[in-house]
C-alpha cells in the first residue's frame, strides 16, 4: 500500500530523473506549472510513476490537477484501488 | 533581375573536427576520419567501419534533459548552425522572456526575414530504436511524450528558429543523400524569390546504428576495411572501391541576400551563383546508368549561373565510392564537360569523411565555399589507380588554385539530384 508520503518522495525522484534537476524543495502545495514542468514533462512523469507502481492513471484523473498534492492524491487512489 | 545570394557563414561538426576550421585543416592535410565501428558488434554485418564524431558534448547547446530526449543528430546540427551564424555575425540568441515578433533590434536582420532549412535525411534513428525497445519491454504507456517531437525530421529547423526567434520560412527537406545540397539550393531559391533575406541551411545525420548498417550493408552499398585498415575503405573513383562508409555530422551555411550582407557589413566568403534540381524517375536506389538526371541538374545549375561548362574550374563531386554510383556520376560529368573533364581538378570529400548521408551536402557545400575563400583544393585520398576508363584529375595533395566557379554535385536514393555552382566573391 502506497502512502501519500511515499508518493510525494516518488514524485520528486521521478521528476528529477525526467527533468534532470533537483526537486528537493517540492511540497504537496507546490503548483506544478510554477515548478517549470511543462505539459509533456508532466505526462512523462505520470508515465514513469504508472510504470513503477504498475497502475494506469486514466486521463480524466489528470484534468484539474494543479498542485503536486492533487496528483499524489489521484495516484494514491488508483494505486490502492 | 534575381537577387544575388552570398554565403556569410559556415559551420561544421564532423568526424575530423568539432568546427569548420579544424575540419577544413584536416581535409587539406588528407587525414581520414574513418575508423572501426566500436558502438556495436559488427561480426554479422557487411561493414565494420564508420566515420564517427568523437568526444562531442551534446550539452554544449542543450540542457541535460534536452540532451537525453533528442537524438545524436540534434547537437551536431545545432553546433554547425550556431557556428555558421556566429561567423555571419547573427549569433544573438533570444532571451528566454522575449516574445518573438517581426522587427526588433536584437538581430541586425528582421527576424521574420530569417528562415531555416537545417535538414536531416533520417533523423533520430537512435531515439526510434530506444523508444520501440522501451515499449517492447514495458508497454506503450512507457513511451516518452517527447518521442514524436524528438523524431520528427524538422526538429532542428524548429530548434534553431526557437533559439533565435527566427520567424521566416523553416522546415525540413529530405532527399536522402542529397538532403543537404537540396537545402542549400532551396534556401537560395527562397532568398532569390524574396521570401527571406537570410536562410540558415545545411544537413545533418547521426544514423550509424546496428540496423542501419545492416540495412545499407544488405543492400550491398557499404565497403569494409581494407587489409585491416579502416581508413582505406572510402576510395571514390579508385579501381578497388567496393562501397561507401557511413558517416555522421553536420554542415551549415548562412545564405544571405547580397544587399542584406552589404547593409550590415557582413563579409561574404562565396556566392551561390546557380543551382539545379532534377530526378531520375527510374529506380529507387540505383542511379540512372547514364547519369542523365544528374547531367540535367548540372546543366540547369550552369544555366542559372549564366555560365558554360568551360567556366567551371573545380568540382566537388558526390563520389561515394560505390561501384555503380561513381561511374554514373562520371558519365554525367563527361556528358557536360566532354574531354575537358580530365583536366578539371576534383576532390572527393567523402574519401576522408565517409558519407554523411543527409549531412553530406551541407558539409561539402561548406567545404566548397571554403575552397573558394582560401583558393586551395583539398586532396582526395586512397586513389591508387583510377577505375577503368575514368579519366579524371583527382587532387592528390592540397593544391593552390585560382578559381572563379566551382561545382558541387549530390545524388540521393530515390533518384534525387542536386547541383550547385558557387563562385568566388568578386
Amino acid at each position: 500500500m502506497s502512502t501519500n508520503q511515499d508518493l510525494l518522495v516518488m514524485f520528486k525522484t521521478v521528476a528529477a530523473r525526467v527533468d534532470k534537476r533537483a526537486f528537493d524543495h517540492v511540497t504537496r502545495e507546490s503548483v506544478i506549472t510554477e515548478l517549470g514542468i511543462d505539459s509533456l514533462s508532466m505526462m512523462q512523469i505520470v508515465g514513469e510513476m504508472e510504470s513503477e507502481l504498475g497502475v494506469m492513471i486514466p486521463d480524466e484523473d489528470l484534468v484539474e490537477i494543479r498542485t503536486v498534492g492533487d496528483l499524489v492524491r489521484k495516484v494514491e487512489a488508483r494505486a490502492n484501488a | 533581375m534575381r537577387r544575388r545570394v552570398v554565403v556569410t557563414g559556415v559551420g561544421m561538426v564532423t568526424p575530423l573536427g568539432h568546427d569548420a576550421e579544424s575540419t577544413w585543416a584536416a581535409l587539406r592535410a588528407g587525414r581520414s576520419g574513418v575508423g572501426f565501428i566500436e558502438d556495436f558488434p559488427t561480426d554479422k554485418l557487411r561493414s565494420d567501419v564508420a566515420a564517427m564524431v568523437k568526444g562531442y558534448d551534446p550539452r554544449a547547446f542543450l540542457s541535460n534533459k534536452e540532451a537525453e530526449i533528442y537524438g545524436r543528430v540534434v547537437p551536431f546540427a545545432l553546433g554547425a548552425a550556431i557556428e555558421a551564424l556566429r561567423m555571419a555575425g547573427l549569433d544573438h540568441p533570444k532571451p528566454e522572456d522575449e516574445v518573438p515578433g517581426p522587427g526588433g533590434s536584437r538581430l541586425p536582420v528582421d527576424p521574420s526575414q530569417i528562415g531555416c532549412l537545417m535538414s536531416t535525411g533520417q533523423g533520430a534513428v537512435d531515439i526510434f530504436e530506444q523508444q520501440i525497445m522501451k515499449s517492447a519491454e514495458r508497454g506503450p504507456r512507457a513511451v516518452s511524450p517527447f518521442f514524436i517531437p524528438a523524431v520528427m525530421l524538422n526538429i532542428v529547423s524548429a530548434l534553431v528558429s526557437m533559439r533565435y526567434g527566427f520567424m521566416g520560412p523553416s522546415y525540413n527537406i529530405a532527399s536522402a543523400c542529397a538532403t543537404g545540397t537540396h537545402s542549400v539550393a532551396t534556401g537560395a531559391l527562397m532568398i532569390e524569390a524574396g521570401e527571406a533575406d537570410v536562410m540558415v541551411v545545411g544537413g545533418s545525420e547521426a544514423a550509424t546504428r546496428l540496423n542501419t548498417v545492416a540495412g545499407f550493408g544488405n543492400a550491398r552499398a557499404l565497403g569494409r576495411s581494407v587489409d585491416g585498415d579502416p581508413t582505406k575503405t572510402s576510395r571514390p573513383f579508385d579501381k578497388k572501391r567496393t562501397g561507401f562508409v557511413m558517416g555522421e555530422g553536420a554542415g551549415a551555411l548562412v545564405l544571405e541576400a547580397e544587399e542584406s550582407a552589404n547593409r550590415r557589413g557582413a563579409k561574404p566568403i562565396a556566392v551561390v551563383a546557380g543551382f539545379g534540381m532534377t530526378t531520375d524517375g527510374e529506380h529507387l536506389t540505383r542511379p540512372h546508368s547514364g547519369g542523365v538526371g544528374l547531367r540535367l541538374a548540372i546543366e540547369r545549375a550552369l544555366a542559372r549561373a549564366g555560365i558554360g561548362p568551360g567556366d567551371v574550374g573545380y568540382i566537388n563531386p558526390h563520389a561515394t565510392s560505390t561501384t555503380q554510383g561513381d561511374v554514373a556520376e562520371y558519365l554525367a560529368l563527361k556528358e557536360v564537360f566532354r574531354e575537358r573533364l580530365a583536366t578539371i581538378p576534383m576532390s572527393a570529400t567523402k574519401s576522408m569523411l565517409g558519407h554523411l548521408l543527409g549531412g553530406a551536402g551541407g558539409v561539402e557545400a561548406a567545404v566548397t565555399a571554403l575552397t573558394l575563400r582560401d583558393q586551395v583544393m583539398h586532396p582526395s585520398i586512397n586513389v591508387d589507380e583510377l577505375g577503368d576508363e575514368l579519366e579524371l584529375d583527382l587532387v592528390r595533395t592540397a593544391r593552390p588554385a585560382d578559381l572563379r566557379y566551382a561545382l558541387k554535385v549530390s545524388a540521393g536514393f530515390g533518384g534525387h539530384n542536386c547541383a550547385l555552382v558557387l563562385s568566388r566573391v568578386t
